[in-house]
């Protein structure tokens, strides 16, 4: 029987054959599948003579549809009289084959979203009592407002009881209980995971969603808050919510990437690969420094065949000062894979000048060696022309392998080069395109590279200077060598 | 073709004595990164291999006409190493080729022993530090290696060398020496009798305890690099101090060309891949 007829028949059973413990039956059963029928809940006030259970079924009506002209009237007058009127007449009661169009009409006049209180599920015998700490309006508490001692005792306490009540197999009065605790503190993991959770199994969806939603408007930072809010999007097939959901755990301010990976996880084990990837790209595209969320999806590239792309994501992973333990672990995964080269290397003068100083260093050597292993006799020659050495050697390594250095590229006229063109999308099984041994992977670059022409002409001014110092730092030797007698043997 | 035969099961026999006495690395078990055929390396073991072949052994080995018995041109041969090789003495008086003898005795062996040993660890370990720096900085780097120990040798023996010094071993130590620095975790391939005894036991209990697909014999053991080169680092730095401190002359290894080479791996750091520079100095492995 779906809510409507439960509802319909909860009137005809209170109206017309004044079986008051029925209808209250009948009504809350229907309520537990629409707890958003105003009508279901200002009927439920003739089951009852306790006239603070009226007002308070009178104030749930209200919440749900302030408009309510009977409820409105009949509130008054529990608040003007002081004490138990009569209940005043509901509307008239719903004809059987009426009663689908009044209903429609409540629920089109229903706010959307309950706005403050949640309905947890309510067992006919324990209906009246639940109710009243169930629709109390929780405390707007904040995040970062700190719980305090008495709050921390008291809520210690509620879930206790929560617990105990439970254990007796009383799930709405536990629910209550949780919800008193989610009043003190909004994202209370344990309370917020067992309400939302049953809720959900009694299908009241939308109060579970509302449980969960709050704590992430509060800004709450418990992972699991968010993931279940993400399941119960998922598993409703609500598009919307969980789109908005995964937006803002990418965008978080401060971002937990134990739940960004999570998440993924959590699409990935659906089978949604596109989803587990979009998501991990806007939120690296939040925050770039989440070296798991780029193993993750380093991961994924690599499984989907592109180890390529992996290597990129693994190797901008290890550069995000990853600590100790995930380090080792994209050190690992880089152990086998290509370098990749990034504008850090290519644009920094102080690398390039280092391989120049190798090359200086080892005229230098055959300098001295020239000298006769006399330092202070190496001379203004030799050292000039370890000098050249030095410039030459510049040249040349930028000429080959440090064409971008800043500003240097840019003051000898290079330009951005254009970035690669995309390479197809491949499958798993399809061979990885041929590169070139002993290159680096290139990363995009932004810094302009010397054109081929000067290239060259760097290359050649680069040698001809070690050509020369060649000459310089080797002078005595060269003479020696023209003409030289065997030494001397010693036997 | 006898004799082919005999020279060959010589050389077998002798290689078979030598890898008890000490693990003769044959290659390095991990990937090199940037995938580089060694051309450097190859380069290096034909020009060694070419100037033993053509140019010494001719005269070592060679036949001198209307000899009966084999003997060797001793003098041609001594004389090559007299000019070439590296002397202190020679440098320091200005004779013969002078400094270029430091560029010229890298290339030049004793004998083919001499030349089989450092080709085999140059090979083992070249490879891979030439991955890491590039054909053409490797060169450089082993250059300036075998140039430092060189002029090391001669640095740290108080004793005038009247001795020339030929050999690429220096350069080889400092190759060795720059793999341990970037690779030290790297384990090795080794040829080594003991460690192929010792591994007995334990491949047939795992032969026999294997389902399936077990390897049972191998005939190489991999060693972890650092243990193999800390050991030659030792085996080089004792006799090095004993020749300091008995004051005499370098006579046989030159092993204190051998340390000063090791010590010249440092400046690999000059000639290593900057990508891989950068790598490297934020503690991560190449």
């Amino acid at each position: 029987m779906n809510a409507q007829e439960l509802f319909r028949q909860g009137v005809i059973a209170i109206r017309d054959q004044k079986d008051l413990a029925r209808g209250r039956e009948l009504l809350i059963q229907s309520l537990k599948l629409d707890p958003r029928n105003d009508m279901a809940w200002l009927w439920l006030t003739h089951t009852t003579s306790d006239p603070v259970k009226r007002l308070e079924l009178v104030e749930r009506a209200l919440r749900v549809n302030p408009n309510n002209e009977a409820a409105l009237k009949l509130k008054a007058r529990l608040q003007s009289a002081g004490q138990p009127p009569e209940p005043v007449s509901p509307p008239p009661a719903p004809a059987p084959d009426a009663s689908s169009t009044a209903l429609v009409e409540t629920e089109q006049s229903a706010s959307p979203v309950i706005e403050e209180p949640t309905a947890p599920a309510l067992s006919a015998s324990e209906a009246a009592p639940v109710t009243p700490s169930v629709i109390q309006p929780l405390k707007r508490k904040t995040i970062d407002e700190p719980v305090t001692p008495a709050e921390r005792e008291r809520i210690a306490l509620l879930m206790d009881r929560a617990d105990a009540y439970q254990q007796g197999g009383d799930i709405e009065q536990a629910i209550a209980l949780w919800v008193e605790v989610l009043s003190i503190r909004v994202d209370h993991e344990l309370a917020l995971r067992n309400a939302a959770g049953h809720l959900w199994k009694l299908q009241y969806w939308d109060d579970a969603r509302e449980l969960i939603q709050r704590a992430i408007d509060a800004g709450t930072r418990v992972p699991t808050v968010y993931l279940t809010a993400i399941d119960m999007a998922e598993r409703r097939g609500d598009t919307a919510w969980s789109t908005d959901l995964r937006e803002k755990v990418a965008t978080l301010s401060n971002p937990d990437e134990a739940l960004v990976v999570k998440v993924a996880d959590y699409y990935l084990g659906r089978g949604d690969t596109s989803t587990a990837r979009r998501f991990l790209e806007q939120a690296l595209a939040a925050h770039p420094h989440m070296p798991a969320a780029l193993i993750k999806l380093g991961d994924m590239a690599r499984d989907a065949g592109d180890s390529i792309e992996a290597t990129r994501l693994y190797e901008r992973a290890a550069r995000t000062k990853a600590p100790g333990k995930v380090r080792k672990e994209v050190d690992k995964k880089l152990r086998t894979a290509l370098p990749v080269l990034t504008d850090r290397e290519r644009g920094n003068v102080w690398l390039a000048v280092r391989e120049a100083m190798g090359v200086a260093s080892l005229f230098l050597l055959l300098g001295w060696q020239d000298a006769r292993l006399d330092l202070l006799a190496l001379g203004p020659r030799r050292w000039l022309g370890v000098l050249v050495s030095l410039l030459g050697g510049y040249l040349l390594v930028t000429a080959t392998s440090s064409p971008q250095q800043k500003p240097l590229a840019g003051w000898l006229g290079g330009t951005v080069p254009p970035p690669p063109p995309p390479e197809p999308p491949r499958g798993p099984l399809d061979p990885e395109p041929f590169r070139p041994p002993g290159h680096a992977l290139q990363e995009p670059t932004e810094l302009p590279l010397l054109p081929a022409s000067a290239r060259l002409m760097l290359a050649l001014a680069g040698l001809v200077l070690l050509i020369l110092a060649f000459i310089l730092v080797f002078s005595q030797s060269l003479e020696w060598v023209g003409d030289h007698r065997p030494p001397y043997l010693p036997w | 073709m006898c004799l082919l035969v005999a020279i060959l099961a010589y050389f077998l026999l002798i290689l078979f004595i030598s890898t008890f006495l000490y693990p003769m690395p044959v290659n390095d078990s991990g990937l090199v990164r940037y995938r580089t055929i060694p051309w450097a390396t190859l380069s290096l073991i034909v020009i060694n291999t070419t100037v033993f072949v053509l140019w010494i052994a001719p005269d070592l080995y060679g036949q001198q006409e209307g000899s009966i018995v084999m003997e060797t041109t001793f003098e041609d041969y001594v004389g090559k190493i007299n000019t070439y090789g590296f002397n202190e003495k020679v440098l320091r008086d200005g004779q013969g080729i002078m400094a270029f003898a430091t560029l010229t005795s890298i290339f030049m062996h004793a004998d083919f022993w001499h030349l089989f040993g450092n080709m085999v660890f140059l090979w083992a370990f070249g490879r891979r530090v030439e991955d890491a720096c590039g054909s053409p900085r490797f060169f450089l780097f082993y250059l300036l290696a075998g140039m430092i120990a060189n002029v090391g040798s001669v640095l740290l023996n108080p004793k005038l060398d009247t001795l020339p010094s030929i050999g690429a071993s220096g350069a080889i130590s400092g190759v060795m020496g720059a793999f341990l620095f970037l690779f030290p975790g790297a384990w090795v391939n080794c040829l080594w009798g003991v460690g192929l005894i010792l591994r007995l036991p334990y491949a047939l209990i795992r032969w026999l305890s294997a389902k399936e697909g077990y390897r049972f014999w191998r005939w190489t053991v991999p060693l972890p690099g650092w243990l193999l080169l800390i050991w030659f680092v030792a085996q080089s730095f004792l006799p090095s101090i004993e020749t300091i401190r008995s004051n005499q002359e370098i006579q046989g290894v030159n092993h204190l060309a051998h340390l000063a080479g090791f010590l010249a791996a440092f400046t690999v750091f000059f000639f290593v891949r900057k990508d891989l520079l950068m790598r490297y100095l934020q503690g991560r492995s190449l």
